[in-house]
Order: C-alpha cells, then sequence, then structure tokens
C-alpha cells in the first residue's frame, strides 16, 4: 500500500509532458508536496520514477538517458516539488528538475527504441490512449470522435446515428472507429471519462460506455458524479474493487488528459468532433453531430 | 421587418444548435429525435420576429415605451439560449466567462424543455399586451367628425 501511493504521489507529480508542452496538470499539485515533506523517501521515488517511464506513463528524450550512477537526489529537487506544489514556481522549472533525473542516471530506465517507435499513430493523431478500435485494423479509414460524456449531442449520435455508421461502414471493412474522450463540460465529464478506461482495463469499455449513453442526464448535476459512476460498474461482470480503486485514485487521469492534449493540438473546440483519416494520411475534419450520409461522402470523397 | 428579425434569429439558432452545418458541406439535417426540439426553435424565431416587429412599429409611429420590446427580447434571449451546448459555443462560455459560463451552460442544458416553454410563454404573453396596446391606441376618435 504504501509502495502504492508512493507511485501514485509521483503519478501525480509528473505527466507526459513532452510530446507537447511541458505542462503537468494542476490537479497533482496537492500531492507533490507529500515528497517534498518528507512522506516519501529518496529511494522509493527513484523507483517510482523509473516504474513510471517504464511503463510509459512518463515519456523521456531517449538519446539523454544513462547508465545509472547514483540514487541520490539533489536536495534543490524536492525544494522544487514544494515551491511548485505551492505555486511558487511554474511547471517548466519543476520539470526541468526531473529531466535532470533523467539526464544524469540517477534514474535508470530500460526502454527500447521499438516500443517508443510503436505509438499508434494513424495520420497525425496519437491514439495510444485512446478507447479500443472498433473493426477491423486493415480498414483504410479511420473515424476519430471526440467526445464529452455529458455531452447530449455525443450521446444522441451515438445512439442514433452510430448504429448506420457500423453497418455501412464498420461492417464492411470500409473504416475503423475509435472515440477519445475530451471532458469540457465540467469534473464529472473527466470522472466519467477516467471511469471508462478503467472499465477498459477490465474489457468492459464498450458496456460502461452503452450505460453512461442510457444514463445520460445532464451537465453536472450529479449523474456522472464519482459515486454514481461506481455504482454503475455493479451492474458489469468486472472486478469491483478494481475499478473502484482506478476510479477513486484517478488512476486514468494522465491517460484522460493526454487525449485532451491530442484533442487540443488538432483544433478540437466542442463536441462532437470528428476526423476521418485516409490511407495516406489526409485528414477530413467532421464537426457537429453529423448524419452518417456525411461521412460516407467524404470517404468517397477521398477514395 | 418581421422576416428580417426571423431569419436574423433562425440562422445563428440553427447553426448553434446543430442543425445546419457548413463544414464539410452545406447541410441542413434535423434527425428524427430531434424534431420538437427544432419546432421549438422555430416558434420562438417566429414568434420573436412578429413581436420584435410590432414593438419597434409601435415605438416609432406611437411613442410607445419600450418596455414590452424589452419583455419580447428578453423571451428570445432565454428560449435561444437553452440548448446552445456543446459546440463552439458552449466552450466560448466557459472559457470566457470561467465559472460563471461554466454554470450558464449547466443551466441552459439542464432545463432547455422549460426554459423554451418559458419563452415561448412570455413571447405569446407580449404579443397579446402589444395586440391590445395596438387596439387602444390606434382607434379613430368618430367624435371628432360628429361636430
Amino acid at each position: 500500500m504504501r509502495y502504492f501511493a508512493i507511485i501514485f504521489g509521483i503519478m501525480i507529480i509528473f505527466s507526459a509532458q513532452v510530446v507537447f508542452a511541458q505542462e503537468v496538470p494542476p490537479w497533482i499539485k496537492n500531492s507533490a508536496g507529500w515528497w517534498a515533506d518528507g512522506s516519501i523517501d529518496d529511494a522509493d521515488f527513484v523507483k517510482g520514477i523509473e516504474f513510471l517511464v517504464n511503463e510509459k506513463i512518463i515519456h523521456v528524450d531517449t538519446n539523454i538517458l544513462n547508465e545509472k550512477k547514483s540514487d541520490e537526489i539533489p536536495p534543490w529537487i524536492k525544494n522544487s516539488a514544494g515551491w511548485w506544489a505551492d505555486g511558487s514556481i511554474g511547471d517548466a522549472d519543476f520539470l526541468n528538475g526531473i529531466q535532470y533525473l533523467v539526464s544524469n542516471g540517477i534514474i535508470s530506465v530500460e526502454i527500447s527504441q521499438n516500443e517508443i517507435d510503436e505509438k499508434l499513430m494513424i495520420g497525425s493523431f496519437d491514439l495510444s490512449n485512446a478507447g479500443p478500435i472498433e473493426g477491423k485494423s486493415d480498414a483504410p479509414f479511420t473515424i476519430i470522435m471526440f467526445t464529452d460524456h455529458q455531452c447530449e449531442k455525443c450521446v444522441k449520435w451515438l445512439i442514433h446515428e452510430k448504429e448506420v455508421i457500423e453497418e455501412k461502414l464498420i461492417e464492411t471493412n470500409i473504416a475503423k472507429f475509435v472515440i477519445l474522450d475530451y471532458p469540457m463540460l465540467g469534473e464529472d465529464s473527466v470522472s466519467a471519462a477516467e471511469a471508462s478506461y478503467c472499465a477498459l482495463e477490465q474489457g468492459k469499455y464498450s458496456e460502461y460506455h452503452d450505460i453512461l449513453s442510457q444514463r445520460y442526464a445532464g451537465v453536472q448535476n450529479g449523474w456522472a458524479s464519482v459515486d454514481a459512476l461506481i455504482g454503475y460498474a455493479k451492474g458489469l461482470d468486472l472486478n469491483f474493487d478494481e475499478f473502484d480503486n482506478c476510479l477513486f485514485w484517478d488512476q486514468q487521469a494522465l491517460r484522460v488528459d493526454y487525449n485532451k492534449k491530442v484533442a487540443l493540438s488538432h483544433g478540437v473546440v466542442g463536441t462532437p468532433t470528428f476526423f476521418v483519416v485516409g490511407p495516406n494520411g489526409e485528414i477530413e475534419k467532421i464537426a457537429g453531430s453529423q448524419p452518417p450520409m456525411i461521412f460516407e461522402a467524404v470517404i468517397k470523397e477521398m477514395s | 421587418m418581421l422576416t428580417l428579425f426571423f431569419g436574423g434569429l433562425f440562422i445563428p439558432l440553427i447553426y448553434v444548435t446543430e442543425y445546419l452545418f457548413f463544414e464539410p458541406y452545406l447541410l441542413f439535417y434535423v434527425p428524427e429525435y430531434e424534431i420538437l426540439n427544432f419546432l421549438s426553435i422555430f416558434v420562438i424565431c417566429a414568434l420573436t420576429g412578429l413581436v420584435l416587429s410590432m414593438s419597434i412599429y409601435r415605438i416609432r409611429f406611437l411613442q410607445a415605451s419600450t418596455k414590452k420590446l424589452r419583455t419580447g427580447l428578453l423571451g428570445s434571449i432565454v428560449g435561444a439560449g437553452a440548448g446552445a451546448c456543446c459546440g463552439g459555443i458552449g466552450v466560448a462560455l466557459i472559457s470566457i466567462f470561467g465559472a460563471v459560463g461554466g454554470v450558464a451552460t449547466s443551466v441552459l442544458t439542464n432545463f432547455e424543455i422549460p426554459l423554451r416553454i418559458g419563452s415561448i410563454a412570455i413571447l405569446v404573453f407580449t404579443y397579446f399586451m402589444i395586440i391590445k396596446d395596438l387596439n387602444r391606441e390606434c382607434k379613430v376618435n368618430f367624435d371628432k367628425f360628429r361636430d
């Protein structure tokens, strides 16, 4: 439990920032102080960082990975954690400290070049942290949907229009379909997104996603609160304690945040927003809950 | 003038509520499950056009007060705002107004139907009040011609 708390504390100190701007989600600042005030010791901190990098939760530049020399962490980095936790310094300053630990071999990682190259890229979209892909993986076209669980139009589209897309495009191997969450309507949207990925860990993503669509009841009115989300999982055949821990400890928060950055980097400003990616990487944006015939027309034009 | 007010409100409103799209193609699409929503928007825009044009007539030609114009506008704004989630408008509200924008989006979405009904009620009430005033204000005084 202590080791888990350390890992979680480290997880919420650091975030996947290398691909995009050096940002750390503000919600993890509370826990940065745990290490700064000595609740977590240095050796456990190093082990935790190594775990996070090896599990690809933190992305680092392989060119700067050195052979491990020492476990000793300079005191100024711990000071930085405390200053960052109380807002005295910005994200970039704090992350420089982490980069120092990696560059100087205080943290050693074992990442093969192949693993880093195997990010799931379709067009310019990094789908490494997306939901499961529906349809055949060799389908030439990809339909990517950015959605918010509290978005009424998104829910209605998934309930009424997606089945036509499935029949005409997915089942005929013309396209595959993937969902990324872009939670923008409040904290409950983030919680719902995390919950769906917690269900994904146990292979119940589609079932849980369907439950959320059926239970939709508005924006920030409690239907997607953490307690409610945990309650919905009881109806599914999954390890409830594991799901509960996953949601309670925000284990999927980094994943949700990563997908949000994918959305922002492609100019997504509302939901639902779709992108059709062609076999040669060409992209067409479809904003709003448009009918399946538009998707067919776009694919036909791209063919 | 009625057509102008109607069109000026209807087209932006159906764009915001995602019945009219401009990319990748120009498309006007109302799914079956959205018919009632669309009809409510149509009614609100029609009543708005009616109320605003009649109010402006009264203000210009009868030197009436702007109170009923303001009431009509209130009804229009309330009805127009309901259900304006979650395209760019909703995000713009949240990002510009922060927590207040978030609450506004939440209220406009969660109470979309009551807000539309309320808006229609305000506009109908305003319409009948204007009709009543017009009947009174436009009466010809025949007594002047008897003498």
